[in-house]
């Protein structure tokens, strides 16, 4: 998903919007570039979030069971922080040398931003950004599959 | 014919030999469980029959004398059993391969570094274990993924110890038939236990005349780990005898997906690239002087590098497929490692410039 | 800068990461979503302990799991258990030792304990004051609380739920689905991996239709 909402609890009300700006044309970053990312949360009332996670990381999709490697992770839980990080931030970090981006046939590598806002009700709400890191060529299909 | 080379990688410290060493104790210890467990239900099966002639004693306890009497051997057979099989399965495989298969790597927790993954180069295999035996003539010699000489001694091993106790309860049964006295529980035990027996004979002797007749494959590489858009001096050195209809040296990128849910526990390997680097044809190789050639292997430019999960893999590989003329075809597999080519900061702006850069 | 892309679906939306447990409602044989309160009453009404059947792929562990959160999300003890070879048995016997009086054990895989180990289990449960809701193929020791069942109408409805809709239309959709549901003799979990290839398959010819990426 190029960005993607869900929220967990169980009172659900008007869900938030993330929105995130990009500083590479097509989200197309080359290994070891600065990532620098603005975003912008709407339909939050004040005061109402007692703590923000943002995190820069890639994931596996595919066939097999989801893995995940975390680049880089905040937690602003405290109230002067929190109120800092909304309802605009930046996200800053230099991307690593691996894994690249991938679009393979059973295993896909994927980049993302996320942003997980935890309400005071319990409930809390994650918004995911994919770029892409490296330039790698999609796998053409199957040539052979192995016993 | 050239005999097996159990030791072959005398050089380095790679870790081969002591992961076989410890498959092949293994495999004596759940061996001896089946001899054991052969034995014992032989012995009291031998027994039973006496117990069982004995016309004061109730049907019922007879049955139940027999329930409980071969409770021990068939457990013992059971266990053995499955172990043996456990490490036939898993001979020769890397430890991370096999924790994929049975799905219990997901203990390692893939929140970071990925199991064996480079420290520069996180999801990045390391190549510890494919740099550490020099080559005779290129600077690194390659593992193959399964060595064919073990699994000849696990085939030889089995074939021995099952026979052996076969041997041991099939003199006592003729003993016995020559005593006149003819004992058909043993009989009937003795037939499928004698049917395994000559069947790991045939496997082992038929494995012994593919692995001599055909000979080792060996496969040295110039450098390692490779980087996309460079090429690489590759020696292939094939030893046997006769002729090889063909042998096709191609390089090949798997995806490799784990996946476990509920009951199900599958893994999935497809090839997902194949290049076809040379084959030859009609080859006629002599007794005592092997086949060597050398081969340039390019990595394309852009192709995914090497990457490990704990439940997905990216693997990149040399393959050599043989079809000798008299024998059944082979197909040998040497594990690379290909590194993500990085681009220099300083040269981003200006053009791209491929950095070899190597954190071991 | 630029502007984030609209929420695409850049990936296969039958790849694990959507069809894993939890991000579609429990539905019946039928496609239609379950009450899971009704449910939960009816695990009360067998006693508390009860059993999740069906074949493979049929999704038992999908609804267990969505029974196991609505439990804690009624403040009640949930302890979760995968049983998967000998690790399995030794986390359920750790889950059985820790769980509090009146807790749930919610146990993937009942009958890999084979049927001395879930007697044991069973016994064990009842002596510690702990309910049982597990995940089975057969009818067995505990009530049976719910039969899954599978039919097109269900992968249809599943698919209909994935991102994009599976990247179908809806004429697509009905013959693909019918298809691989064929295919797969009714295993759910196998029906959307053949349509995870048959979308691969068709990703790979609009790559080679068309511009090559550069």
């Amino acid at each position: 998903m190029n960005g993607s909402d869900e929220s967990n609890g169980a009172a659900r009300p008007a869900a938030p919007r993330i929105s995130m700006q990009f500083d590479h044309p097509l989200r197309q970053y080359p290994v070891a570039a600065d990532l620098v990312v603005l975003y912008e949360v709407e339909g939050v009332a004040p005061g109402s979030v007692r703590a923000v996670e943002r995190s820069v990381l890639w994931y596996t999709e595919g066939k097999g069971e989801e893995d995940l490697g975390v680049h880089h992770f905040e937690r602003l839980d405290d109230a002067t922080h929190v109120a800092e990080a909304l309802p605009t931030g930046t996200i800053a970090v230099r991307l690593p040398a691996s894994p690249l981006s991938y679009e393979g046939v059973v295993v896909k590598i994927r980049w993302c931003v996320r942003i997980r806002l935890f309400f005071a009700t319990g409930r809390d709400f994650v918004s995911e950004h994919v770029f892409d890191v490296g330039d790698i060529a999609p796998a053409l299909g199957m040539v052979e599959r192995l016993q | 014919m050239r005999l097996p080379r159990f030791f072959g990688k005398k050089r380095g410290h790679r870790r081969t030999g002591s992961q076989a060493w410890g498959s092949f104790g293994e495999a004596i210890f759940y061996a001896a469980l089946v001899a054991a467990g052969v034995c014992f239900a032989g012995l009291l099966l031998s027994g039973a029959v006496g117990i069982g002639s004995d016309a004061t004693a109730p049907a019922w306890s007879r049955w139940w004398l027999w329930a409980f009497t071969l409770l021990i051997p068939g457990a013992l057979l059971a266990f053995g059993l499955a172990g043996v099989a456990r490490t036939v399965r898993a001979w020769g495989k890397s430890e991370e391969r096999r924790a994929a298969a049975e799905g219990i790597s997901n203990l390692l927790e893939s929140m970071g570094q990925s199991p064996g993954a480079d420290r520069g180069h996180p999801g990045v295999p390391t190549c510890e274990d494919l740099v550490n035996s020099p080559g005779t003539i290129l600077r690194y010699r390659l593992p193959i993924e399964s060595p064919e000489s073990w699994t000849l001694v696990g085939m030889g091993l089995f074939a021995v110890l099952w026979n052996a106790v076969l041997v041991v309860l099939a003199v006592g049964a003729g003993i016995d038939l020559l005593s006149g006295r003819i004992e058909w529980v043993l009989f009937a035990v003795l037939m499928p236990f004698a049917a395994v027996g000559i069947g790991g004979i045939v496997l082992f002797v038929r494995r012994l005349v593919l692995t001599t007749a055909v000979g080792t494959t060996q496969m040295e590489i110039c450098d390692h780990p490779l980087f996309p858009g460079r090429s690489y001096d590759v020696l292939l050195a094939q030893s046997g005898s006769g002729v090889f209809r063909s042998i096709a040296l191609t390089l090949e990128v798997e995806e490799m997906a784990s996946f476990r849910q509920g009951t199900d526990t599958r893994t999935e390997r497809v090839i997902v690239w194949r290049e076809t680097v040379k084959e030859w044809t009609n080859l006629e190789i002599t007794p005592g002087v092997r086949f060597e050639t050398h081969v340039t292997v390019t990595i394309p430019a852009g192709a995914m590098h090497s990457f490990a999960s704990a439940h997905n893999a990216v693997r990149w590989r040399i393959v050599v497929r043989g079809q000798p003329e008299r024998w059944p075809g082979f197909v040998r597999v040497f594990p690379l490692i290909v590194y993500p080519a990085t681009l220099t900061r300083s040269t981003a702006a200006g053009g791209l410039t491929l950095v070899d850069k190597v954190h071991r | 800068m630029s502007e984030a892309a609209p929420d695409i679906m850049a990936g296969n939306p039958f790849s694990t990461r959507s069809i894993r447990p939890g991000r579609i409602p429990p539905l019946d044989g039928s496609g239609s979503p379950l009450c899971v309160a009704e449910m939960l009453v009816g695990l009360e009404r067998c006693g508390g302990s009860a059993a999740l059947v069906g074949p493979h792929g049929s999704g038992k562990t999908t609804l267990l799991w969505h029974l196991a959160d609505a439990l804690e999300a009624r403040g009640c003890r949930v302890e979760r258990v995968r049983l998967h070879g000998g690790r399995g048995a030794m986390s359920l016997i750790r889950a059985l030792i820790r769980a509090a009086r009146g807790s749930v054990v919610c146990i993937d895989s009942w009958e890999r304990l084979g049927w001395p180990g879930a007697l044991a289990a069973r016994w064990f449960a009842a002596l510690g004051g702990l309910r049982l809701l597990v995940t089975a193929h057969r009818p067995g020791l505990l009530p049976t609380l719910w039969m899954c069942r599978t039919s097109t109408a269900l992968l249809t409805a599943i698919v209909e739920r994935l991102p994009q809709a599976g990247g179908l239309s809806s004429s697509e959709r009905d013959v693909q689905v019918a298809d691989a549901f064929r295919r797969s003799a009714g295993d759910i979990r196998e029906a959307l991996f053949t349509l995870y290839d048959r979308f691969e398959d068709r990703a790979r010819d609009r790559r080679l239709a068309g511009p090559s990426r550069s």
